[in-house]
């Protein structure tokens, strides 16, 4: 499964659309290196530009799985 | 494959056939997702943004997360402002302003400020270093004067003598 999921991610950095995408790029460097900082950071952008919260965010994305 | 449908009797006893090993749902979602990364991507047609009546109006939602910028002028086309996502998360804005004539009349009041107060400056710094060469152009002015004065002063008394 972990070798699966290697795989997987491997394909994913090569893929044209990570590539051409900085901020994809940078979240895949990210989170191959353990930088689970950087990944927050990003994570805390994304939620600032968007005009929510981190807490909201987590709240939508678990709202998304409460339905299933 | 078997060994892992093995820890999962209830899955094999044939009671609600939809359910499947956890296992090999990841794995079909998995390959589904390979095969997705696999598609050929197609290349931009045209360009993204819309006509806004101000940058304010402009939200996170319009900016496209595929790496490709956004371009949204102004409605009365005095601006145009150019966003995109940076590998950091935040979304950074060029604003690029029209330039109308090589004529300075045309330029808007606060260009006129800056370049005014510009002059202004460089203008100080001249007069003040042209201050300072008179002022040294006049002490080697005097100075010969008075030793030239000297050594007049100096032959008459020989003379005299």
């Amino acid at each position: 499964m972990n070798r699966q999921m290697q795989r997987m991610l491997s394909k994913m950095m090569k893929s044209p659309q990570v590539q051409n995408n900085p901020m994809a790029r940078n979240a895949m460097e990210m989170y191959q290196s353990g930088d689970a900082q950087g990944l927050k950071s990003m994570a805390e952008n994304l939620c600032k530009e968007r005009g929510i919260t981190t807490d909201q965010a987590k709240q939508m994305v678990m709202g998304m799985f409460s339905g299933r | 494959m078997q060994q892992f449908q093995n820890y999962f009797p209830q899955m094999n006893n044939g009671y609600n056939p939809q359910f499947q090993n956890p296992y090999q749902q990841r794995m079909d979602f998995l390959q589904s997702y390979q095969q997705n990364l696999q598609l050929p991507v197609q290349p931009q047609v045209g360009i993204n943004g819309k006509i806004v009546p101000n940058i304010e109006s402009i939200t996170a939602n319009d900016v496209p997360m595929d790496g490709s910028v956004a371009v949204f002028p102004k409605q009365d086309m005095s601006e145009i402002y150019i966003k995109f996502w940076e590998n950091n998360g935040t979304i950074r804005t060029i604003v690029f302003k029209p330039v109308l004539e090589q004529n300075t009349n045309n330029l808007p009041q606060e260009d006129k400020k800056t370049i005014l107060s510009l002059s202004e400056s460089v203008t100080g710094a001249f007069m003040e270093r042209f201050d300072n060469l008179e002022k040294q152009i006049n002490d080697l002015m005097t100075k010969p004067m008075t030793k030239s004065m000297v050594s007049k002063t100096k032959k008459e008394s020989v003379e005299n003598e």
